[in-house]
């Protein structure tokens, strides 16, 4: 019974250690990420555009979902147009290459947007748009 | 008494843990308390238990040594800096993925049912809490002490049948707030799948309350249901990052490029990286370390080997639950498979997962 008991211990001790042993791992690459210079910028073949279409109703403001929301290149005038997502947040996103756009939303039967359409430069990785709208 | 205890903590009090440590605060810190405590465990049972009983129980275990046998022969086929440990994110390997295989042989006799019924409605009332005090992410979705909303919302799908269908209280009121804080806490994550996995359990606990005796069938109708929501994501096209269709596609073809031994288990991220870089789209410019479908990530890894395996692990245990006619059970295993077939899980859910696997090969 000792020596079962004394095995079962050694055991647990290593396969202790082993697992303990990925403390060093996560730490590791945390530490190389904080502490490599870096040399440049990140580069990315396609820039995220996205945002949240909402609702205010009240004080609250709720997720409009199924609007569609257009991004025109103002250079190019080649256009996309995504759905708001059914996710219950209202948000749309756009895959697209670097440029300026002008992106814009429609009113819908009984909700007025603010502000119909707005500038964006996208030369970052990501760039987010809200767009709010108030019942008629 | 210390097996079960052990076991409850793990399934429904770890995914409250929450670190105040820089890199250790939500999903590491987690998977290394879940393999301590998997290690006493096994410790314990083989102090405990003659050998002969439980090589007896290996036998019905036998696809769990299938994948234990190719984990191993992929550290020594195919071994990477992520074979054994993972990447630093996850840190699911080999050595967690071994872990969580002796969770499910060592949780097999283990009835959580008869216990402590008021564990079940504590977890997931804590859940909620974490939820609202945690905060959300950078797309205000609710993370909760799961650090990762889809994480939330799948822990969330394990736990509310358990409190749901074992309730401490015979008042309608407290099954009606049961689905109230489940619906809240998912709909907060804005997890899709989430929502997905609980009407999915809806439909399949109200179908056997009122024809119990066609609990097989149901079970299939809610599998088919699974089945037929994949398509989703697909019609559904477009997105910025990490978009499904687009990494089932890329999956897919990684797991061609290898079909039989797969990438080996833990190398999922560079298969899919190499696979991306071949097909040119978005995935390759991304970091992407899991196929958002169990699936495909057995394909990938495991080739046809490994996702064999798996489905029989899956088709037996299931099998093994309608024969013992367990309805809570299905209904959780049915929400866990529909929130593993659309995102990378937690070790919570994995632990989850194996816990009822281990539940439907046991024999009694």
């Amino acid at each position: 019974m000792k020596i079962k008991f004394f095995l079962s211990l050694i055991a647990f001790v290593l396969l202790g250690s082993l697992t303990f042993s990925q403390v060093s791992v996560v730490n590791a690459v945390s530490n190389s990420l904080q502490t490599n210079p870096i040399t440049g910028p990140i580069t990315s073949a396609v820039h995220i555009l996205k945002g949240r279409v909402g609702i205010r109703i009240g004080k609250f403001i709720f997720p409009a979902i199924g609007v569609s929301v257009n991004a025109t290149n103002t250079s190019s005038a080649s256009a996309s147009v995504v759905t708001t997502r059914i996710n219950s947040q209202g948000e749309y996103s756009f895959n697209l290459k670097e440029g300026s756009y002008n992106v814009s939303i429609k009113d819908l039967p009984h909700v007025d947007f603010l502000i119909n359409e707005k500038f964006v430069q996208l030369n970052q990785d990501r760039a987010n748009i809200d767009f709010l709208g108030v019942l008629r | 008494m210390i097996i079960i205890y052990t076991v409850t903590f793990l399934l429904f009090f770890l995914p409250l843990l929450v670190l105040p440590l820089s890199n250790f605060i939500f999903e590491s810190s987690k998977v290394i308390l879940a393999e301590i405590l998997i290690e006493l465990l096994l410790i314990f049972t083989l102090f405990r238990y003659p050998l002969s009983k439980l090589k007896a129980s290996l036998i019905r275990f036998w696809p769990l040594l299938g994948l234990l046998l190719l984990t191993t022969a992929d550290l020594i086929l195919y071994p990477s800096p992520t074979s054994f440990f993972g990447n630093s994110f996850r840190l699911q390997g080999i050595f967690l993925l071994w872990h969580l295989m002796f969770f499910s042989f060592l949780s097999v006799n283990i009835e959580l049912d008869q216990k402590l019924k008021l564990i079940y409605p504590i977890s997931l009332v804590a859940l909620f809490l974490g939820t609202l005090i945690l905060g959300e992410n950078d797309a205000q979705r609710a993370i909760g002490t799961l650090g990762e909303p889809n994480a939330l919302a799948a822990c969330v799908i394990f736990i509310w049948p358990f409190a749901f269908l074992i309730p401490p209280s015979s008042k309608k009121v407290y099954k009606l707030l049961i689905i109230l804080i489940s619906l809240a806490i998912i709909l907060l994550s804005g997890s899709r799948s989430g929502l997905l996995a609980i009407l999915i359990q809806l439909v399949f606990i109200a179908l056997t309350k009122f024809k119990p005796q066609s609990l097989g069938k149901f079970t299939l109708v809610a599998l088919i249901l699974i089945a037929a929501s994949l398509i989703l994501p697909v019609k559904e096209g477009g997105g910025w990052y990490e978009n499904r269709s687009e990494v089932w596609t890329t999956a897919t073809s990684a797991g061609l490029q290898s079909p039989i031994l797969g990438w080996g288990f833990g190398n999922l991220e560079y298969a899919l990286k190499q696979a991306s870089s071949l097909l040119g789209n978005n995935i390759r410019y991304q970091y992407v370390d899991s196929s958002h479908n169990f699936l495909l990530d057995y394909w990938v890894q495991g080739g046809v080997l490994g996702a064999s395996l798996i489905l029989i692990i899956i088709t037996l245990s299931l099998k093994g639950l309608i024969k013992k006619r367990n309805r809570l059970l299905i209904s959780a295993f049915v929400g866990v498979l529909t929130v593993m077939s659309f995102n990378p899980v937690s070790v919570v859910t994995l632990l989850a997962f194996w816990f009822l696997i281990g539940q439907g090969l046991s024999s009694e």
